[in-house]
Order: structure tokens, then sequence, then C-alpha cells
């Protein structure tokens, strides 16, 4: 099962409406999509660490580059 | 796109982009829809999106290994994609940004499938240099652009031209063969900017720029004078960014082939551009 705040920023991420909604509104708008008191709290709060540690979005592991030739 | 009459396998190779979700192009969402299997080296959070696109999506993030040589992990990666092709199927490999920009099994894969007479293709993604340029609001093309990576700037002989941007990528990972995460100490920052001291005063600004992954985490955009970049900690996203000093002398005997001095360039721009 898909971590629902994972599955929250997903949608936050494509969806501008959304997201303007949730701005004027955090704390309603994370409750209606289910999140536990903890991950509502992570959004209040805008608590980056912890959203970038959930969401593992760092991408760095796919970068690179070494052309030897 | 090479056509294969006699090889049913097809390969498309997309991006994601930088974000988790948002900045995937449609014409990306709909080939990912058709495909038959999704190899995927994206973030977990991203790759839980291409799941809800495709269940059929795997991941090849676990071909990394700390104790393996990155050029080794991307010839598996090649080779797990070029394997599928081969076995027949619509396949597509979706990478994290520009799956053309910093991947290299992108472009093996379609290289080697393009030879055996596969039908391949690459559809661009919004990268990180996309971000950068939104975010800092440089236009590359104002005074000009220099791109490189880290280590393979201060590994060669290359020339700076201190009127154009620089833009330095993974300096968080500087002379790293492996896959560090991490790190708390970071030599190779010092010698970049003992590098770049030869270019820039010491109190040039230049920017720590990581583009934003989530939604509701704003990019980092430091600014530092130059002579601190030895004592930053970046990430292994973190990209350095050293606007340049302006546009240089015009090059007047070039200019007179036109028919043009420096005062009648600018009377033309003027007038163009009214």
């Amino acid at each position: 099962m898909t971590d629902p705040l994972i599955a929250f920023l997903i949608e936050l991420d494509k969806d501008e409406a959304l997201k303007q909604k949730y701005l004027a509104d955090p704390q309603a708008v994370a409750e209606s999509y289910g999140l536990t008191p903890a991950d509502i709290a992570i959004c209040v709060n805008n608590d980056a660490k912890a959203m970038k540690q959930r969401a593992e979005a760092e991408g760095a592991d796919v970068v690179h580059i070494y052309h030897a030739n | 796109m090479a056509d294969s009459p006699n090889n049913k396998g097809s390969l498309t190779i997309v991006g994601t982009g930088i974000t988790l979700s948002g900045q995937m192009t449609l014409i990306t969402e709909s080939v990912l829809e058709n495909a038959d299997i999704v190899l995927s080296v994206v973030t977990q959070s991203a790759f839980i999106n291409l799941k809800n696109i495709n269940s059929n999506t795997i991941s090849l993030r676990d071909l990394y290994d700390v104790n393996t040589s990155r050029l080794v992990t991307y010839q598996k990666m090649k080779q797990r994609i070029v394997d599928e092709v081969e076995s027949g199927k619509r396949v597509v490999a979706a990478f994290y940004g520009h799956p053309g920009v910093f991947v290299d099994p992108s472009h093996d894969a379609i290289d080697e499938l393009r030879n055996k007479g596969f039908s391949v293709r690459m559809l661009p993604g919004i990268s990180a240099e996309d971000c950068l340029v939104a975010d800092l609001g440089l236009d590359p093309s104002r005074f000009g652009c220099q791109s490189y990576e880290a280590t393979q700037f201060l590994f060669r002989r290359y020339s700076i031209d201190p009127h154009m941007l620089q833009i330095i990528w993974q300096i968080g990972c500087i002379a790293e063969f492996n896959h560090p995460k991490n790190k708390t100490e970071h030599p190779g920052l010092a010698t970049l900017m003992e590098a770049l001291l030869k270019f820039y005063p010491a109190d040039h600004k230049v920017i720590i720029y990581e583009a934003a992954t989530i939604p509701l985490v704003a990019p980092r955009i430091d600014e530092i004078p130059l002579n601190e970049l030895g004592y930053i900690v970046p990430n292994t996203i973190s990209t350095l960014v050293v606007p340049g000093l302006g546009l240089p002398e015009y090059d007047t005997e070039t200019m007179a082939k036109f028919g043009l001095t420096p005062d009648t360039f600018k009377q033309k721009l003027s007038a163009d551009n009214g």
C-alpha cells in the first residue's frame, strides 16, 4: 500500500488547484487525504527534512559521469 | 526512429522530471501507460507514481552498490534494458530528470539497439538545468554558458571563459567513483575553489543550487562569495553556478566583415528591438 503522505505529495505536485487549496488551509486539505496526525504535522509545519526523507526525493544516485574517452 | 520489421521489441527512453510527478510530459505519460514493461531509475516516490501509471514498473536502482563502480552499474542497467527489448517487449526506460542528461545507460541502450535494428527513441524530460534557469532567472544565452561535471572539469584542461555563465554539476561527489551518500567531508571543493579563483575575484558571488524535488519545499539557492566555496556542505545533487563577468569586448575585425561597428551594431539592435 502506498504511503499516504507520498500519495498526497504526488497529487500536490501535479494539481495546481489542489496546491492552492492546500496553501489556503493546509490542515483541512491534509486531513481530507486521510493523513495521520503525525503526517499532517509534517505538512502543516512544512518540515522539509521529513518530507524529503519520506519521499526519498534526493535523486542523487541517478547522476554520474566520467567520460573516460 | 529505426524500422525494425523483424524485431518486435522497441525502446522508448523517457524522463520523469525532477519532481515527484508534476514535471512529466503528456507524451511521456502516454507511452508509460502503453508499455509492456517500464524499467525505472528514479526516486522511490517517483517510482510509486510510475507504478500508478503502469503496474508493470520495475526499479533498476537495486543495481546500485556502494562497492561497485558506477560504470559497472550503468553497464548492468543498459544490459537489462537491452535484454527486455530483445525478448520482444515494448520497453519504456524511465530516468530521473532528462533521460539524456547525465545518464549513460540511456544513450548506450539506444546505440546498441539501434545497431541491432530495433525501434528506439528518446523523449525529452525536464532537467535540473531547466529548473535552474527558471529558479535563478539566468538566461544561458545572454552571456553564453559553459557547463561541466565537476570532476571532469577539474581533471581535464578546460578553458574557462569567465564572461560566460558557468554551471558545474555534482560538486558533492568530486572524484568519487562509486555511489557515495551522506558524505561529511568534501576536500574536492577546495580544489574547485582554487581553480576558479584563477579567473574570478575572491568576492565574486557564486550560487549553490539544488532544484526543488517535492512540491512544498523550495529549491536551495545559497549565494556565497567564491572564497567560501571550500567550506560549504553540498549534497550529491548540488550544483555550483558562477555568474559571468559580463560580455567580452567586441571583435571589430569580424564585425567589419558584416559592415558593422560597435556603434552601428548597437543601433541595429535598438532598431530591431523597437
